[in-house]
């Protein structure tokens, strides 16, 4: 099935780093909202509903942590909610707050739907003609928060069976889940290091590599690097009309025909997902 | 032709540590040979002298030569086209999420142009047999598909060399076979030679061409696998434990023959003309009081799909040795992970102590009373140093920490306190976190794959220790692929199939019932009407009867 999981590894690279790269800058609410709607849709259709609800409750969760971190340090704006210790928790801080937490949703949402898009051998693929360490670098990257999972559920199991947790004490748990959390990130750290270590036992970077797979560019590829060469063209254009900011009064939201280049160039996956599974659906009529 | 040569080869850490003393060795070409020794004895260290990459940061001296030329003197890329490697731990090797990239990532890093890569893949797969599981995902493959992807991806290189450490550890006892033989067909259909490092020595003797022995870190002896009963004497502890039985035989009766598989050891026994050997009565193990029940528990890891148990009934005693075998991927962890709450059956129910247990509902619950080594014992440590874990331990569950130096003393692992468990082998792990679990006093021991890594005189230490922990009424289940270990320890045996236990039965009567779970002693008498499973008393029988025809 052709979809955008199967486009050239170089157009999915373009894809992500232009979208992070242009929803940062920009941080405006309906785009941000769009962009993590759009990775939840993506993440959906390539992974299972139970996967994609743990991932989400984690995400929530990490979210309106940030949410009341930035309530309680900053008192920037200028229409007050309430008061905190004498200082003033404002509007303007609680929306930043809220959308700068759905941006960083949007990077975490990003990764996974990466994982299922961005195999490590793709990343190679991009990086093989120039630089191969770099392409092995991003794909070690994008593999390190998975296999701290991994890693640290294996080991709580453990442990729980064999007592390390069995203490009245809640701190001294909270404390036994950081040392094992911190455990498993040491671990990854290493484990990228020996996965390094046995690539170039396989002769990495000692002649000029080749490839046994070929990717190639068809229309849906080009289609999609046209609209982000066009949301890109867009931002540097309109930067000063697009640039979105809280403080000291946060600005109107408006639409404007500039906000739907970039927002289709955003969603434009969605499409090719779509697009796909038709096709198939059509194909598997005819079987 | 001499292919490989070990001149003086030493080893010492920055520690000052000696791992390998003055070893000297010569490899010929086309020969299989197996490397064996006690754990803690060197033999992944010489292995991993064969990279630059993979060896360890210390002091290396002498030399190793490879077609006469200095290993020193090779370039990176030529050693790659000469030696390759396979791993113990079949994870630890995989790069990559999908089987062809796997296979294919050492030719791109050679700048093999892309229709030869399509070539040498097509082939080696077809050698191999692996095209039903081609387009699967790595993670998703059983560890022996695992470790045949390493050999493939090994392979396809078209090495001269080919070292294996331990390669079958984590295998079940047919999937280990089975790789065996394929490596069998690899030295005799492409004349690679091979490298073998194994504790499974016994059903190497038919396939092997010569064979060393290491032991602290020095070269015993090395020899043609036919001439190994020479070296007999001066080694007896190590090298009777590694001959198959028929062999073994053979020397204890003072016989010329020398029979390596099973085939030759019963036609031996009808040289001699011996018809019929004793049917021995099977006495049945009392118990005492029983601590674990399970009645009929079912589970499955999803709505949609296939029990993984189904109406699992069972129960053990406290005075009990139970051994569970099955094939990698059944679901005996996950029988495991039922009776330790880690895992909730949607059905049934699971009695300690008479008490019905309830789900666990808390991150952090245990049951009380069970002492569970994984698969992967390394799970169990947390700190820098064995001793500074086991004090941790300690104080959590307060335990005295006297208890300490008598588990340390019990197992025998004082020279492993101020390491870093990950800087143990797989056989100093095991007893480690044996040890580490036997700090609580466990009523219920979970043991999984216990012998994993172990070598033969390490077995025979934990079998003791089992037995005795046995005599103070501990109950101990056990997961595992290993048969002798099984027939030294078990009392009660049963087979895992099709999301079942299936009847257990007395270890006598269930591997002489068997025809293939069950060890090569087992399968030399049963064309003689006995059910005898241990040497010993084969020994005995046959003492008497060929001292008559001899």
């Amino acid at each position: 099935m052709k979809n955008f999981k199967e486009l050239h590894p170089s157009v999915l690279i373009i894809y992500y780093l232009i979208c992070i790269i242009v929803i940062s800058l920009l941080n405006e609410p309906q785009l941000v909202s769009i962009a993590c709607l759009t990775m939840i849709i993506l993440l959906l259709s390539y992974s299972t509903l139970q996967h994609v609800l743990n991932e989400l409750v984690f995400i929530v969760s990490l979210t309106l942590l940030i949410v009341i971190g930035f309530l309680y340090f900053y008192h920037n704006g200028i229409t007050p909610m309430f008061y905190l210790n004498d200082l003033p928790v404002t509007v303007e801080v609680l929306k930043y707050s809220m959308f700068t937490a759905l941006l960083v949703a949007f990077f975490l949402l990003s990764i996974q739907v990466m994982i299922h898009t961005l195999p490590s051998n793709r990343i190679i693929y991009v990086f093989t003609a120039f630089i191969p360490t770099v392409g092995v670098f991003l794909a070690l990257c994008i593999r390190f928060i998975p296999t701290i999972k991994e890693h640290y559920k294996e080991r709580v199991e453990v442990q729980k069976i064999n007592g390390y947790f069995a203490t009245k004490s809640r701190f001294d748990r909270y404390f036994a889940t950081l040392q094992l959390l911190a455990d498993s990130i040491f671990w990854a750290l290493e484990n990228t290091f020996n996965k390094w270590t046995l690539i170039k036992t396989r002769a990495f970077n000692t002649s000029r590599r080749t490839t046994f797979k070929r990717f190639s560019f068809n229309g849906s590829a080009y289609s999609q690097l046209i609209l982000l060469l066009a949301a890109t063209i867009t931002l540097l254009f309109y930067w000063d009309e697009l640039r979105f900011y809280y403080f000291p009064e946060t600005k109107i939201i408006e639409q404007k025909s500039q906000h739907l280049v970039i927002i289709l160039a955003m969603v434009w996956p969605l499409f090719l997902e779509l697009k796909g599974r038709i096709t198939w659906f059509y194909y598997k009529s005819k079987m | 032709m001499v292919l490989l040569q070990i001149k003086n080869v030493s080893f010492t850490l920055p520690t000052e540590e000696r791992i390998l003393k003055r070893i000297d060795l010569t490899i010929e070409e086309g020969e299989f040979h197996v490397v064996f020794g006690p754990s803690g004895s060197g033999k992944t260290t010489l292995l991993k002298m064969f990279s630059q990459q993979l060896r360890p940061f210390g002091n290396f001296e002498g030399e190793i030569e490879i077609n006469g030329v200095n290993m020193m003197d090779l370039n990176e890329e030529q050693l790659v086209r000469t030696i390759r490697f396979v791993h113990q731990n079949p994870n630890d090797q995989i790069i990559f999420e999908d089987v062809l990239q796997e296979l294919a990532f050492g030719l791109e890093n050679l700048g093999i142009p892309s229709d030869e890569i399509q070539n040498r893949m097509a082939e080696m797969v077809h050698f191999l047999k692996i095209e039903s599981w081609l387009h699967e995902k790595t993670a998703y493959l059983s560890g022996g598909q695992k470790q045949i992807l390493n050999l493939a991806s090994a392979l396809i290189m078209r090495p001269d060399i080919l070292l294996l450490d331990e390669p079958t550890a984590q295998l079940d006892p047919l999937a280990a076979t089975d790789f065996i033989h394929l490596l069998k067909r690899v030295n005799d259909e492409l004349g690679t030679t091979i490298i073998l490092i194994e504790h499974r020595v016994q059903a190497l003797f038919p396939l092997a061409t010569s064979m060393t022995f290491l032991e602290g870190g020095e070269v015993r002896f090395s020899c043609p696998t036919n001439k190994i009963l020479e070296y007999l004497s001066g080694h007896e502890n190590m090298v009777r434990q590694v001959l198959p039985p028929g062999l073994l035989l053979s020397h204890d009766l003072g016989l010329e023959d020398a029979p390596f598989t099973v085939k030759e050891s019963i036609q031996l026994l009808k040289k001699y003309h011996i018809s019929q050997l004793p049917f021995i009565k099977d006495l049945p193990s009392t118990y005492t009081t029983e601590v674990l029940k399970l009645k009929n528990i079912s589970f499955r890891y999803d709505r949609k799909g296939r029990d993984v148990l189904k109406n699992i009934h069972f129960s053990i005693a406290e005075n009990e040795i139970m051994t569970i075998f099955g094939n990698n991927g059944s679901g005996k962890t996950t029988l495991l992970k039922i009776i330790t709450g880690q895992k909730n059956p949607y059905a049934g129910e699971l009695f300690i102590d008479g008490v019905k247990q309830k789900k666990l509902k808390s991150l952090y619950a245990s049951r009380k009373s069970i002492g569970y080594l994984p698969q992967n014992p390394l799970a169990l440590f947390i700190e820098k140093t064995v001793l500074k874990d086991f004090e941790k331990y300690c104080r959590r569950l307060e335990i005295d920490p006297v208890k300490i130096d008598e588990v340390v003393a019990k197992l025998n692992i004082e020279n492993y306190l101020h390491k870093h468990p990950e800087d143990l082998s797989g056989g100093e792990i095991q007893r480690v976190a044996l040890a580490k679990l036997l700090l609580n006093n466990p009523k219920i021991l979970l043991l999984d794959e216990p012998t994993k890594g172990l070598d033969l005189f390490s077995k025979n230490q934990m079998a003791d220790l089992l037995l005795q922990l046995k005599q103070q009424s501990c109950a101990i289940l056990i997961v595992t692929h290993d048969l002798e270990f099984a027939v030294k320890v078990a009392t009660s045996v049963a087979l895992f199939f099709d999301g079942k236990v299936l009847e257990k039965q007395s270890p006598r009567i269930f591997f002489s019932n068997n025809h293939y779970y069950t060890p090569a002693i087992s399968r030399i008498v049963r064309p003689f009407d006995s059910n005898i499973i241990n040497y010993e008393e084969l020994l005995q029988s046959t003492k008497n009867l060929i001292g008559e025809f001899k």
